[in-house]
């Protein structure tokens, strides 16, 4: 599904496999048991268990100590940002709005049904809501009169490793303990990325700030002293950026995908946590069903274009390719992002695709200035300056991201006083 | 035309160097820099103090830069600018340059390389600081950029972390633009900068400098509104209960460069670990025959005038270069030599007048350099003191050693008994 998903939405998508690492030799009878039925029950026909000694040819800087592995070769990897962004673009081609800096205030519910939702921005009247709000998906349903479960927000961070660290391992993987009990997920793992770092993580710690994602760094301690078992090369030094987010898990720790019970015009869709990536198409399937018996049917619409071009990575293209898109448009071959490479032709389609998101991180979120090693050291002026420049606006008015991020205070100089 | 004697990346000091000197040797050259105008980094360092050394006169980094760049048109040397190279290749009779510009995409060949691509700077998140994500948090060199090339101030009450040079220059300057400077931060127990760069950038302009102290988080969803400063112990640890919040609008951070090295890594060239930069020989050729490195790109300098020089030694080098086997020994690094340069000699080349640029691991008092050949002593030079800050030069006569590959060349400090 994954596969056909992101070819419609050109986005990358690379089986790169994943080994789940143990290290107690008396578990694989019953592992194997495990994965005979994720074979001929489940359908996953090329999962199987592979011997240490095979591991770590496959991988030669994992511990040598591990004893087997269970190998999922079809296991695949995306850009998750890059994927709900191709998502929100294809959706925007075909009619969708999408309202961004807009909060749900309260809404209007009469006799069990929403009336109306009230917004910073303003107010509109729904045939149906989608709750898919995450950490406040239980605000949204309270809204609705129809709040019939609750979120225990759960912090994770990840860590995001030079590429030169990318060439330490080519897959996903983790390390099963199975003394220690580890908690609510996997305990994180090590991902070879699709743009060729290594992401590291992510931990588990319960939080009550939904929206506290400050960094700590007993995270990155505690991450990396548990990875490293699985692969002793991991070094902090590679570290070029950390970051934290905020899982959604309801008490029952089970995805909610249903229609409101006291409230007959939302579809809730919460407590998504891990693999929540993963099983999204197929509960965005649940959900087109649910709507379309909430409505009363629908007619598929014909013009519907699932197909969205992305915007194109020069760096992955061969010198003849990269050439004849420079000849089209020239600011192709003006490189503004040295370490990812990226040129100011891609920055420019990205402040005009379809979703235009004109701010620094923005850019970054679409096609990765700022990305690499330096962080946007060298390009952030650059990018800031071609973001003012297409916004027509002195360029003390772009901003990194919220309404308040603003890069600099304005010249002195041109006689526009910073002030006290 | 597309065959050269010598390219040369990097346009900034050590690339022009580089290719002047190699182009006044009869070298057919050609440079390729990133950016659209040639001077790199010195573009945006608009104090003085830049040519002491080597024209006696205390100069702004344009105007150092401009010297350079002056004869190096004059000598009509052919400068590819707004040029990015994609992808370098060894041939059989040298190498292929892969480069993009606004005109497309092409290939260059030649018989020797100079890398001359400088460093990047140190960021907040390898120093690990921690907290939210705001706008504000800047390196000295970004900012710097965003204030000099761009006329636009980041900050306007800021707090500067690390005491190197850059932030030192950055605390004079943002003061200059009506910024107010609280404090300059500085993990180790002595400063980073020069001690010339103390005095004039923050004791002329009361900025307190705080030593053993460091910024350990950030606070602020949108803009940068605080930030957490801790003391940290002899192994820059943060000392539990020693925090406080200091309110400010921008952190700036000067906690290091790294020389910028990606290139040479994908040629097989071995990298030291104290410099950082590729493993040279006294002619700054690397571990790969014919390729050639200079100025930061090979080790962090503290004066531009060191920079110019290694890119003339490379420039030249590259200029003469003619395949030969190499009978090469290293020079290693002992107590109290942070880093060296070269790391290794060619015993088939000239050894007489070597030029050494060494530092020492830490602020040492009546000391001496010490080398020694297989655990004889053949040199000594005494220092009043040895900085880590202060990069050391010395010229030296390795040819009178009697060197053989086998040999075990050694530098130390010793500290002189009084």
């Amino acid at each position: 599904m994954y596969g056909d998903v992101c070819r419609d939405l050109g986005v990358e998508f690379k089986r790169v496999g994943q080994y789940v690492c143990f290290n107690e030799a008396w578990a694989k009878p019953i592992i194997s048991a495990y994965v005979w039925k994720r074979k001929h029950i489940d359908k996953i026909e090329d999962s199987e268990i592979i011997s240490g000694k095979e591991l770590h040819r496959r991988e030669p800087n994992f511990n040598g100590r591990f004893r087997f592995a269970i190998s999922n070769p079809s296991t695949g990897c995306v850009c998750p940002y890059g994927l709900t962004i191709a998502y929100a673009e294809n959706a925007v081609m075909n009619g969708a709005k999408v309202m961004l800096n807009t909060a749900v205030t309260s809404m209007q519910v009469e006799n069990g049904r929403i009336i109306s939702v009230s917004t910073n921005r303003g107010t509109v009247f729904p045939h149906i809501v989608i709750n898919a709000a995450g950490v406040f998906s239980e605000e949204i349903a309270k809204m609705a009169n129809d709040r019939f479960f609750s979120i225990h927000p759960r912090r994770g961070t990840n860590s995001i490793l030079d590429k030169k660290a990318g060439r330490y391992m080519h897959s996903v993987a983790s390390i099963k303990e199975l003394a220690a009990s580890s908690g609510h997920t996997k305990g994180g793992g090590i991902l070879h990325t699709v743009h060729d770092n290594l992401l590291i993580g992510p931990d588990a710690v319960e939080t009550s700030e939904k929206e506290n994602v400050a960094t700590n760094p007993e995270s990155i301690e505690k991450v990396f002293t548990r990875q490293k078992n699985t692969m002793p090369v991991l070094s902090e030094r590679d570290i070029i950026t950390y970051f934290t987010g905020v899982r959604a898990p309801t008490f029952e720790e089970d995805f909610i995908i249903e229609k409101g019970r006291k409230c007959e015009n939302i579809i809730h869709c919460a407590g998504i946590q891990s693999p929540g990536l993963t099983t999204a198409p197929a509960v965005a399937l649940d959900i087109e069903k649910m709507t379309v018996e909430m409505l009363g049917g629908a007619e598929k619409n014909p013009g519907f274009n699932p197909i969205r071009k992305p915007i194109p990575p020069l760096r992955n293209m061969s010198d003849e390719e990269r050439a004849a898109m420079i000849e089209k448009n020239p600011d192709y071959g003006e490189i503004i992002c040295r370490c990812e490479e990226i040129s100011k032709g891609e920055i420019l389609d990205a402040l005009n695709s379809p979703i235009c998101v004109p701010t620094v991180d923005g850019v970054k979120k679409r096609v990765r200035p700022g990305m690499g090693r330096c962080q946007g050291g060298f390009c952030s002026p650059l990018v800031t300056k071609i973001i003012a420049e297409y916004l027509d606006e002195p360029l003390n008015k772009v901003r990194k991201s919220y309404d308040g991020s603003v890069i600099t205070y304005g010249s002195a100089k041109k006689g526009e006083k910073a002030d006290e | 035309m597309n065959n050269y004697d010598v390219i040369v990346i990097g346009g900034g000091p050590a690339g022009l160097a580089a290719a002047i000197q190699a182009k006044k040797d009869g070298a057919e050259v050609m440079l390729i820099e990133r950016e659209n105008r040639l001077g790199g980094i010195l573009k945006q360092c608009i104090h003085d103090g830049f040519g002491l050394v080597r024209f006696e006169e205390k100069l702004s980094g344009p105007e150092y830069a401009e010297r350079f760049i002056d004869e190096f048109n004059s000598l009509g040397i052919k400068a590819l600018t707004l040029t990015f190279v994609t992808k370098i290749a060894k041939t059989a009779d040298g190498f292929e340059i892969h480069i993009v510009n606004r005109k497309g995409t092409a290939v260059y060949n030649c018989n020797a390389l100079v890398l001359a691509t400088g460093c990047r700077e140190r960021t907040a998140k390898q120093v690990f600081i921690h907290g939210t994500r705001p706008s504000g948090v800047f390196t000295a060199g970004t900012a710097q950029h965003f204030t000099n090339l761009l006329g636009e101030l980041p900050a306007k009450k800021c707090v500067i972390l690390g005491s190197g040079d850059i932030g030192l220059i950055m605390a004079r300057r943002l003061t200059l633009e009506g910024c107010k400077v609280l404090g300059v931060y500085e993990a180790k127990p002595t400063p980073s900068g020069l001690t010339r760069n103390i005095h004039q950038c923050l004791n002329d302009y009361d900025i307190p400098l705080y030593l053993s102290h460091t910024v350990t988080r950030v606070f602020g969803d949108e803009r940068l509104e605080a930030v957490e400063i801790s003391q940290v112990d002899e192994k820059m640890r943060p000392i539990a209960g020693t925090q406080k919040t200091v309110e400010c609008d921008a952190l700036i951070l000067s906690v290091g460069l790294i020389p910028e090295n990606e290139l040479a890594e994908t040629l097989g060239v071995e990298m030291d670990s104290g410099t950082k930069g590729p493993v040279c020989d006294e002619k700054l050729m690397t571990t790969v025959d014919g390729i050639f490195s200079c100025g930061n790109a090979l080790h962090v300098n503290d004066l531009v005038d060191y920079v110019s020089e290694s890119g003339e030694t490379a420039g030249a080098a590259a200029a003469a270069y003619k395949k030969a086997k190499r009978r090469t020994v290293r020079l290693e690094r002992g107590n109290g030599i942070m880093s060296l340069v070269p790391q290794m000699l060619d015993l088939n080349g000239t050894t007489e007048a070597v030029t050494v640029y060494f530092r020492s691991s830490a602020v040492v008092n009546n000391c001496s350099l010490k080398i020694t050949v297989d655990g004889k002593d053949v040199f000594r030079k005494k220092y009043a003191f040895l900085r880590p800050p202060e990069m050391e030069r010395l010229v030296i006569d390795f040819s009178a050693f009697g060197l053989t590959p086998d040999s075990k060349i050694l530098f130390e400090t010793e500290v002189t008994e009084k």
